[in-house]
Protein backbone atom coordinates (compact mmCIF):
# COMPACT_ATOMS: atom_id res chain seq x y z
CA UNK A 1 0.00 0.00 0.00
CA UNK A 2 1.46 3.69 -1.09
CA UNK A 3 2.35 4.96 2.05
CA UNK A 4 0.19 8.06 1.10
CA UNK A 5 -2.78 6.42 1.31
CA UNK A 6 -2.11 4.27 4.30
CA UNK A 7 -1.55 7.78 5.96
CA UNK A 8 -4.48 8.50 4.72
CA UNK A 9 -6.26 5.78 6.50
CA UNK A 10 -4.45 6.52 9.72
CA UNK A 11 -6.06 10.27 9.84
CA UNK A 12 -9.33 8.83 8.73
CA UNK A 13 -9.08 6.38 11.76
CA UNK A 14 -8.20 9.00 14.03
CA UNK A 15 -10.37 11.09 13.20
CA UNK A 16 -13.32 8.27 14.18
CA UNK A 17 -11.86 7.81 17.32
CA UNK A 18 -11.42 11.24 18.32
CA UNK A 19 -15.04 11.85 17.42
CA UNK A 20 -15.86 8.24 19.77
CA UNK A 21 -16.73 5.84 17.00
CA UNK A 22 -14.46 2.98 17.45
CA UNK A 23 -16.73 0.90 15.40
CA UNK A 24 -16.01 2.85 11.80
CA UNK A 25 -12.17 3.41 13.09
CA UNK A 26 -11.72 -0.42 12.96
CA UNK A 27 -13.87 -0.50 10.15
CA UNK A 28 -11.71 1.24 7.95
CA UNK A 29 -9.13 -0.41 9.90
CA UNK A 30 -10.16 -3.95 8.30
CA UNK A 31 -10.44 -2.56 4.94
CA UNK A 32 -6.73 -0.98 4.85
CA UNK A 33 -4.95 -3.75 6.83
CA UNK A 34 -6.82 -6.25 7.33
CA UNK A 35 -4.61 -8.34 4.45
CA UNK A 36 -1.45 -7.00 5.92
CA UNK A 37 -3.23 -8.96 9.79
CA UNK A 38 -4.50 -11.75 7.72
CA UNK A 39 -0.83 -12.26 5.85
CA UNK A 40 1.40 -11.73 8.67
CA UNK A 41 -0.91 -14.50 10.82
CA UNK A 42 -1.17 -16.73 7.65
CA UNK A 43 2.91 -16.89 7.76
CA UNK A 44 3.60 -17.87 11.06
CA UNK A 45 0.69 -19.80 12.17
CA UNK A 46 0.97 -22.82 9.41
CA UNK A 47 -2.99 -23.73 10.06
CA UNK A 48 -4.91 -21.49 8.30
CA UNK A 49 -8.19 -21.90 10.52
CA UNK A 50 -6.65 -21.43 13.69
CA UNK A 51 -4.95 -17.84 11.55
CA UNK A 52 -8.17 -16.10 10.47
CA UNK A 53 -9.15 -16.68 13.84
CA UNK A 54 -6.44 -15.15 15.37
CA UNK A 55 -6.35 -12.49 12.60
CA UNK A 56 -10.07 -12.07 13.75
CA UNK A 57 -9.16 -11.48 17.30
CA UNK A 58 -6.80 -8.93 16.37
CA UNK A 59 -9.04 -6.33 15.27
CA UNK A 60 -11.74 -7.31 17.43
CA UNK A 61 -8.54 -6.44 20.22
CA UNK A 62 -7.68 -3.24 18.21
CA UNK A 63 -11.37 -2.52 18.52
CA UNK A 64 -11.44 -2.36 22.73
CA UNK A 65 -8.20 -0.41 22.94
CA UNK A 66 -7.69 2.10 19.96
CA UNK A 67 -8.18 4.57 22.40
CA UNK A 68 -5.32 3.35 24.58
CA UNK A 69 -3.39 4.22 21.01
CA UNK A 70 -0.61 6.26 22.19
CA UNK A 71 0.73 7.42 18.48
CA UNK A 72 4.07 6.76 19.06
CA UNK A 73 4.76 4.45 15.64
CA UNK A 74 1.82 4.35 12.84
CA UNK A 75 -1.34 2.26 13.46
CA UNK A 76 -0.16 -0.72 11.23
CA UNK A 77 2.89 -1.40 13.42
CA UNK A 78 0.57 -1.56 16.30
CA UNK A 79 -1.68 -3.61 14.63
CA UNK A 80 0.98 -5.99 13.58
CA UNK A 81 2.80 -5.93 17.19
CA UNK A 82 -0.76 -7.26 18.11
CA UNK A 83 -1.23 -9.91 15.46
CA UNK A 84 2.03 -11.02 15.97
CA UNK A 85 1.56 -11.44 19.69
CA UNK A 86 -1.22 -13.20 19.80
CA UNK A 87 0.16 -14.95 16.63
CA UNK A 88 2.72 -16.39 19.43
CA UNK A 89 0.20 -16.60 21.80
CA UNK A 90 -1.57 -19.21 20.16
CA UNK A 91 1.51 -21.32 18.93
CA UNK A 92 2.04 -22.24 22.25
CA UNK A 93 -1.34 -22.68 23.02
CA UNK A 94 -1.30 -25.35 20.28
CA UNK A 95 2.51 -26.32 21.64
CA UNK A 96 0.43 -26.93 24.95
CA UNK A 97 -2.08 -29.29 23.30
CA UNK A 98 -0.07 -31.18 21.52
CA UNK A 99 2.46 -31.72 23.64
CA UNK A 100 0.86 -35.69 24.03
CA UNK A 101 2.44 -36.17 19.85
CA UNK A 102 4.57 -38.72 19.83
CA UNK A 103 7.30 -38.72 16.95
CA UNK A 104 6.24 -35.17 15.53
CA UNK A 105 10.11 -33.89 15.90
CA UNK A 106 10.28 -33.67 12.32
CA UNK A 107 7.52 -31.57 11.70
CA UNK A 108 8.92 -28.34 11.75
CA UNK A 109 12.40 -28.76 10.17
CA UNK A 110 13.14 -32.52 9.04
CA UNK A 111 10.57 -33.64 6.87
CA UNK A 112 11.31 -34.53 3.32
CA UNK A 113 12.18 -31.87 0.54
CA UNK A 114 9.07 -31.37 -1.34
CA UNK A 115 10.67 -28.03 -2.94
CA UNK A 116 13.77 -29.76 -4.23
CA UNK A 117 13.89 -29.97 -7.71
CA UNK A 118 10.68 -27.72 -8.16
CA UNK A 119 11.71 -24.43 -8.20
CA UNK A 120 14.20 -24.96 -11.07
CA UNK A 121 13.82 -21.37 -12.41
CA UNK A 122 15.56 -18.17 -11.02
CA UNK A 123 13.08 -15.69 -11.19
CA UNK A 124 11.46 -14.00 -8.41
CA UNK A 125 8.55 -15.85 -8.01
CA UNK A 126 10.23 -19.22 -7.78
CA UNK A 127 12.47 -17.34 -5.64
CA UNK A 128 9.98 -15.83 -3.40
CA UNK A 129 8.14 -19.16 -3.49
CA UNK A 130 11.43 -21.21 -2.15
CA UNK A 131 11.07 -18.09 0.73
CA UNK A 132 8.15 -18.99 1.41
CA UNK A 133 8.69 -22.84 1.70
CA UNK A 134 11.70 -22.25 3.50
CA UNK A 135 10.11 -20.12 6.36
CA UNK A 136 7.96 -22.53 6.85
CA UNK A 137 10.62 -25.01 7.85
CA UNK A 138 11.91 -22.61 10.77
CA UNK A 139 10.74 -23.15 13.98
CA UNK A 140 7.59 -21.13 15.32
CA UNK A 141 9.83 -18.07 17.42
CA UNK A 142 12.62 -18.15 14.31
CA UNK A 143 10.25 -17.94 11.74
CA UNK A 144 7.86 -15.22 14.07
CA UNK A 145 10.60 -12.45 14.68
CA UNK A 146 11.97 -13.00 10.73
CA UNK A 147 8.66 -12.30 9.48
CA UNK A 148 8.10 -8.97 11.99
CA UNK A 149 10.83 -7.92 11.68
CA UNK A 150 11.75 -8.02 7.88
CA UNK A 151 8.23 -8.30 6.36
CA UNK A 152 6.36 -5.74 9.22
CA UNK A 153 9.16 -3.72 9.65
CA UNK A 154 9.03 -3.87 13.08
CA UNK A 155 11.90 -2.22 14.84
CA UNK A 156 13.82 -4.03 17.68
CA UNK A 157 12.21 -1.78 20.12
CA UNK A 158 8.70 -2.58 18.87
CA UNK A 159 9.10 -5.70 18.72
CA UNK A 160 10.55 -5.71 22.03
CA UNK A 161 7.42 -3.83 23.40
CA UNK A 162 4.99 -6.36 21.86
CA UNK A 163 6.77 -9.35 22.95
CA UNK A 164 8.01 -8.50 25.92
CA UNK A 165 11.64 -9.76 25.10
CA UNK A 166 14.77 -8.10 25.43
CA UNK A 167 16.07 -6.78 22.11
CA UNK A 168 19.31 -8.55 22.78
CA UNK A 169 17.22 -11.86 22.84
CA UNK A 170 15.62 -10.71 19.43
CA UNK A 171 19.33 -9.95 18.09
CA UNK A 172 20.34 -13.49 19.09
CA UNK A 173 16.87 -15.38 17.17
CA UNK A 174 17.24 -13.36 14.12
CA UNK A 175 21.29 -14.05 13.83
CA UNK A 176 20.29 -17.62 14.23
CA UNK A 177 17.54 -17.68 11.59
CA UNK A 178 18.55 -16.14 9.06
CA UNK A 179 21.69 -18.46 8.34
CA UNK A 180 19.61 -21.44 8.40
CA UNK A 181 17.15 -19.69 6.05
CA UNK A 182 20.10 -18.60 3.83
CA UNK A 183 21.60 -22.71 3.84
CA UNK A 184 17.46 -23.46 2.94
CA UNK A 185 17.57 -21.46 -0.21
CA UNK A 186 20.56 -22.91 -1.07
CA UNK A 187 19.54 -26.30 -0.76
CA UNK A 188 16.48 -25.37 -3.18
CA UNK A 189 19.34 -24.11 -5.75
CA UNK A 190 18.24 -20.13 -5.20
CA UNK A 191 20.43 -17.29 -5.38
CA UNK A 192 19.57 -14.99 -3.41
CA UNK B 1 29.41 -12.31 4.26
CA UNK B 2 30.29 -15.67 3.17
CA UNK B 3 29.99 -16.34 -0.81
CA UNK B 4 31.03 -19.95 -0.77
CA UNK B 5 29.29 -22.60 -2.59
CA UNK B 6 27.34 -24.40 -0.12
CA UNK B 7 28.83 -27.65 0.85
CA UNK B 8 27.71 -31.37 1.56
CA UNK B 9 29.87 -32.03 3.91
CA UNK B 10 27.28 -31.34 7.24
CA UNK B 11 30.20 -30.11 9.39
CA UNK B 12 31.28 -27.78 6.74
CA UNK B 13 27.82 -26.81 6.93
CA UNK B 14 27.12 -25.99 10.70
CA UNK B 15 30.71 -24.67 10.95
CA UNK B 16 29.91 -22.02 8.19
CA UNK B 17 25.98 -21.39 9.99
CA UNK B 18 27.91 -21.02 13.15
CA UNK B 19 30.52 -18.21 11.49
CA UNK B 20 27.51 -16.40 9.94
CA UNK B 21 25.89 -16.77 13.34
CA UNK B 22 28.22 -15.01 14.99
CA UNK B 23 29.05 -12.13 12.54
CA UNK B 24 25.36 -11.29 12.35
CA UNK B 25 25.09 -11.05 15.77
CA UNK B 26 28.00 -8.48 16.12
CA UNK B 27 25.60 -6.66 12.97
CA UNK B 28 22.52 -7.01 14.77
CA UNK B 29 24.00 -5.50 17.76
CA UNK B 30 25.36 -2.20 15.87
CA UNK B 31 23.77 -1.79 13.12
CA UNK B 32 21.44 -4.21 12.29
CA UNK B 33 19.87 -5.39 9.08
CA UNK B 34 16.56 -3.22 7.54
CA UNK B 35 14.50 -4.59 4.84
CA UNK B 36 14.33 -2.33 1.61
CA UNK B 37 12.10 -1.53 -0.25
CA UNK B 38 12.16 -2.47 -4.36
CA UNK B 39 14.19 -5.98 -3.95
CA UNK B 40 17.58 -6.93 -3.01
CA UNK B 41 20.29 -4.95 -5.21
CA UNK B 42 22.98 -7.37 -6.35
CA UNK B 43 26.14 -5.46 -5.43
CA UNK B 44 24.74 -6.28 -1.14
CA UNK B 45 25.87 -8.66 0.80
CA UNK B 46 23.59 -12.19 1.05
CA UNK B 47 22.20 -11.22 4.05
CA UNK B 48 21.11 -7.90 3.01
CA UNK B 49 19.34 -9.24 0.09
CA UNK B 50 17.84 -11.90 2.04
CA UNK B 51 15.90 -9.17 4.20
CA UNK B 52 15.43 -7.07 1.04
CA UNK B 53 13.50 -10.66 0.06
CA UNK B 54 11.59 -11.07 2.95
CA UNK B 55 10.16 -7.80 2.85
CA UNK B 56 9.34 -8.71 -0.82
CA UNK B 57 6.83 -11.92 0.47
CA UNK B 58 3.68 -11.33 -1.36
CA UNK B 59 0.69 -9.66 0.85
CA UNK B 60 -2.58 -12.21 0.57
CA UNK B 61 -5.59 -10.97 0.22
CA UNK B 62 -8.02 -12.49 2.76
CA UNK B 63 -11.27 -14.06 1.76
CA UNK B 64 -14.60 -12.48 1.49
CA UNK B 65 -15.53 -15.35 4.36
CA UNK B 66 -12.87 -14.07 6.63
CA UNK B 67 -14.22 -10.54 5.84
CA UNK B 68 -17.72 -11.63 7.19
CA UNK B 69 -16.65 -13.10 10.07
CA UNK B 70 -14.95 -10.50 10.77
CA UNK B 71 -17.56 -7.50 10.77
CA UNK B 72 -19.88 -10.34 12.39
CA UNK B 73 -17.18 -10.40 15.54
CA UNK B 74 -17.16 -6.77 15.80
CA UNK B 75 -21.06 -6.64 15.73
CA UNK B 76 -20.96 -8.79 18.30
CA UNK B 77 -18.42 -7.07 20.13
CA UNK B 78 -19.84 -3.39 19.64
CA UNK B 79 -23.27 -5.01 20.96
CA UNK B 80 -21.92 -6.05 24.28
CA UNK B 81 -22.54 -3.27 27.45
CA UNK B 82 -19.67 -1.75 28.54
CA UNK B 83 -17.81 -3.56 31.44
CA UNK B 84 -19.09 -2.28 35.09
CA UNK B 85 -17.11 0.61 36.78
CA UNK B 86 -14.89 -1.13 39.58
CA UNK B 87 -16.31 0.59 42.27
CA UNK B 88 -19.96 -0.38 41.55
CA UNK B 89 -22.13 -1.14 44.48
CA UNK B 90 -22.38 -4.90 43.52
CA UNK B 91 -20.03 -6.71 45.27
CA UNK B 92 -18.31 -8.33 42.64
CA UNK B 93 -17.83 -6.52 39.16
CA UNK B 94 -19.39 -7.99 36.68
CA UNK B 95 -17.40 -9.16 33.70
CA UNK B 96 -17.14 -7.04 30.54
CA UNK B 97 -19.66 -9.48 28.62
CA UNK B 98 -22.33 -10.33 31.06
CA UNK B 99 -25.78 -8.86 30.31
CA UNK B 100 -27.09 -6.25 32.74
CA UNK B 101 -30.09 -7.67 34.82
CA UNK B 102 -33.72 -8.49 34.21
CA UNK B 103 -36.17 -9.05 35.34
CA UNK B 104 -36.73 -12.99 36.30
CA UNK B 105 -38.99 -14.15 33.70
CA UNK B 106 -37.85 -12.58 30.72
CA UNK B 107 -34.45 -13.88 31.58
CA UNK B 108 -35.98 -17.12 31.76
CA UNK B 109 -36.88 -16.91 28.89
CA UNK B 110 -34.33 -15.52 26.93
CA UNK B 111 -32.16 -18.18 28.69
CA UNK B 112 -34.20 -21.20 27.32
CA UNK B 113 -34.00 -19.26 23.72
CA UNK B 114 -30.32 -18.75 23.87
CA UNK B 115 -29.93 -22.28 24.71
CA UNK B 116 -31.58 -23.58 22.04
CA UNK B 117 -30.15 -20.68 19.59
CA UNK B 118 -26.85 -22.25 20.60
CA UNK B 119 -27.67 -25.72 20.12
CA UNK B 120 -28.87 -25.02 16.69
CA UNK B 121 -26.15 -22.81 15.69
CA UNK B 122 -23.46 -25.90 17.25
CA UNK B 123 -25.67 -28.58 15.07
CA UNK B 124 -25.28 -26.30 12.07
CA UNK B 125 -21.88 -25.91 12.85
CA UNK B 126 -20.98 -29.21 13.23
CA UNK B 127 -22.57 -30.19 9.77
CA UNK B 128 -21.00 -27.61 7.77
CA UNK B 129 -17.68 -28.99 9.35
CA UNK B 130 -18.99 -32.37 8.77
CA UNK B 131 -19.56 -31.64 5.25
CA UNK B 132 -16.25 -29.97 4.28
CA UNK B 133 -14.16 -32.97 6.19
CA UNK B 134 -12.57 -29.57 7.76
CA UNK B 135 -11.97 -29.40 11.60
CA UNK B 136 -11.13 -25.94 13.84
CA UNK B 137 -9.52 -28.57 16.33
CA UNK B 138 -5.21 -28.54 16.35
CA UNK B 139 -4.29 -31.76 14.28
CA UNK B 140 -2.63 -34.94 16.63
CA UNK B 141 -0.67 -37.67 15.07
CA UNK B 142 0.54 -40.43 16.76
CA UNK B 143 1.96 -44.07 15.95
CA UNK B 144 1.95 -46.82 18.24
CA UNK B 145 3.50 -49.69 17.64
CA UNK B 146 2.71 -53.57 19.04
CA UNK B 147 5.03 -56.32 19.46
CA UNK B 148 3.06 -58.73 20.91
CA UNK B 149 1.38 -57.71 24.15
CA UNK B 150 4.18 -54.77 24.53
CA UNK B 151 2.93 -51.67 22.74
CA UNK B 152 5.44 -48.60 22.42
CA UNK B 153 4.97 -45.62 21.53
CA UNK B 154 8.57 -44.12 21.42
CA UNK B 155 9.97 -47.07 19.60
CA UNK B 156 11.40 -46.72 15.98
CA UNK B 157 11.81 -50.02 15.04
CA UNK B 158 9.73 -52.73 14.08
CA UNK B 159 9.86 -55.88 12.97
CA UNK B 160 7.92 -57.98 10.53
CA UNK B 161 4.52 -58.78 11.83
CA UNK B 162 3.98 -56.13 14.48
CA UNK B 163 1.45 -54.24 14.80
CA UNK B 164 1.07 -50.51 13.55
CA UNK B 165 -1.85 -48.35 14.90
CA UNK B 166 -1.88 -44.70 13.84
CA UNK B 167 -4.10 -42.24 15.82
CA UNK B 168 -5.43 -38.97 14.08
CA UNK B 169 -7.40 -36.44 15.55
CA UNK B 170 -8.35 -33.44 13.13
CA UNK B 171 -7.26 -34.94 9.78
CA UNK B 172 -8.38 -34.40 6.63
CA UNK B 173 -6.47 -37.60 5.56
CA UNK B 174 -3.78 -39.78 7.03
CA UNK B 175 -1.19 -41.59 4.85
CA UNK B 176 1.11 -44.08 5.26
CA UNK B 177 4.20 -44.53 2.82
CA UNK B 178 6.76 -47.73 2.56
CA UNK B 179 10.01 -46.29 1.30
CA UNK B 180 8.73 -43.18 0.28
CA UNK B 181 7.23 -44.84 -2.74
CA UNK B 182 4.26 -47.09 -2.04
CA UNK B 183 1.55 -45.78 -0.19
CA UNK B 184 0.57 -48.38 2.06
CA UNK B 185 -2.68 -47.17 3.32
CA UNK B 186 -4.96 -43.78 3.28
CA UNK B 187 -7.46 -43.15 5.66
CA UNK B 188 -10.37 -42.76 4.87
CA UNK B 189 -10.44 -44.88 1.80
CA UNK B 190 -8.90 -48.31 3.55
CA UNK B 191 -10.82 -50.89 5.20
CA UNK B 192 -8.38 -50.52 8.17
CA UNK B 193 -9.42 -47.40 8.80
CA UNK B 194 -12.09 -46.06 11.95
CA UNK B 195 -13.22 -42.96 12.77
CA UNK B 196 -15.14 -41.73 15.54
CA UNK B 197 -15.89 -38.36 15.84
CA UNK B 198 -12.43 -36.22 14.79
CA UNK B 199 -10.22 -39.54 15.51
CA UNK B 200 -9.41 -41.47 12.64
CA UNK B 201 -7.21 -44.54 13.71
CA UNK B 202 -5.49 -47.03 10.80
CA UNK B 203 -4.47 -50.17 12.34
CA UNK B 204 -2.28 -52.60 10.35
CA UNK B 205 0.20 -55.68 10.44
CA UNK B 206 3.90 -54.81 9.01
CA UNK B 207 4.19 -56.98 6.14
CA UNK B 208 7.28 -55.96 4.80
CA UNK B 209 11.13 -54.41 5.35
CA UNK B 210 11.97 -51.34 5.13
CA UNK B 211 11.39 -47.40 6.38
CA UNK B 212 7.07 -46.45 7.08
CA UNK B 213 6.31 -42.63 7.53
CA UNK B 214 2.93 -41.35 8.23
CA UNK B 215 1.88 -38.19 7.48
CA UNK B 216 -1.26 -36.01 8.14
CA UNK B 217 -3.14 -33.34 5.83
CA UNK B 218 -4.94 -31.08 7.65
CA UNK B 219 -7.16 -27.72 6.35
CA UNK B 220 -10.47 -27.67 4.87
CA UNK B 221 -12.22 -29.61 2.02
CA UNK B 222 -11.11 -32.19 0.07
CA UNK B 223 -7.51 -33.45 0.34
CA UNK B 224 -5.17 -33.70 -2.96
CA UNK B 225 -5.68 -37.26 -4.37
CA UNK B 226 -3.02 -39.36 -3.37
CA UNK B 227 -0.16 -40.98 -5.14
CA UNK B 228 2.20 -43.88 -5.16
CA UNK B 229 5.29 -41.11 -3.58
CA UNK B 230 5.20 -39.16 -0.62
CA UNK B 231 7.30 -36.63 -2.28
CA UNK B 232 4.88 -36.21 -4.42
CA UNK B 233 1.91 -35.37 -1.91
CA UNK B 234 3.75 -33.44 0.18
CA UNK B 235 4.11 -30.96 -2.75
CA UNK B 236 0.56 -31.34 -3.36
CA UNK B 237 -0.02 -30.25 -0.53
CA UNK B 238 2.05 -27.56 -0.17
CA UNK B 239 0.66 -26.08 -3.09
CA UNK B 240 -2.71 -25.88 -1.23
CA UNK B 241 -4.09 -24.64 1.87
CA UNK B 242 -3.44 -27.92 3.22
CA UNK B 243 -0.95 -27.89 5.94
CA UNK B 244 0.79 -31.15 7.06
CA UNK B 245 1.95 -33.30 10.30
CA UNK B 246 4.75 -35.80 9.46
CA UNK B 247 5.89 -38.63 11.91
CA UNK B 248 8.85 -40.15 12.24
CA UNK B 249 9.72 -42.90 10.50
CA UNK B 250 9.89 -46.19 11.42
CA UNK B 251 12.22 -48.71 10.56
CA UNK B 252 10.91 -52.40 10.08
CA UNK B 253 13.58 -54.99 9.81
Amino acid sequence: MPADSASGIEQEVLACVARGDKRAAVDLLVRGYGDRVYTLCRRIIRDGHRAEDVAQQVFVEAMRDLDRFNGRGSLLSWLLGIAGHRCLDSLKQQQRSQSRVVHNDEVVEGSADPGEGVFDRLDKGARLQALEDCLQRLKEDARAVLVQRFWSGLSYEELSDQLGERPATLHARVARALPLLKRCMERKGMEI
Amino acid sequence: MSAEPPTTDPQDDARRIEEDERRLLERERTSPLVARAGGPAPQEDEYQRLADLLAELPTISAPDTWRAQVKAALDREASQPPAAPADAEAPVALPAQRSPRRPQLPRIAIATSALAVAALALLVWRHSDEESGASRSAPELTVELHHGEMRHRTLRTAAVGDRMIIRAKAAAAVRLYLDGETLVATCPGDARCAQQGEQRTLELTLEAPGEYRAILLHGPGAPPPPSASMKADLAAANSTSFSVLTASPVQVR
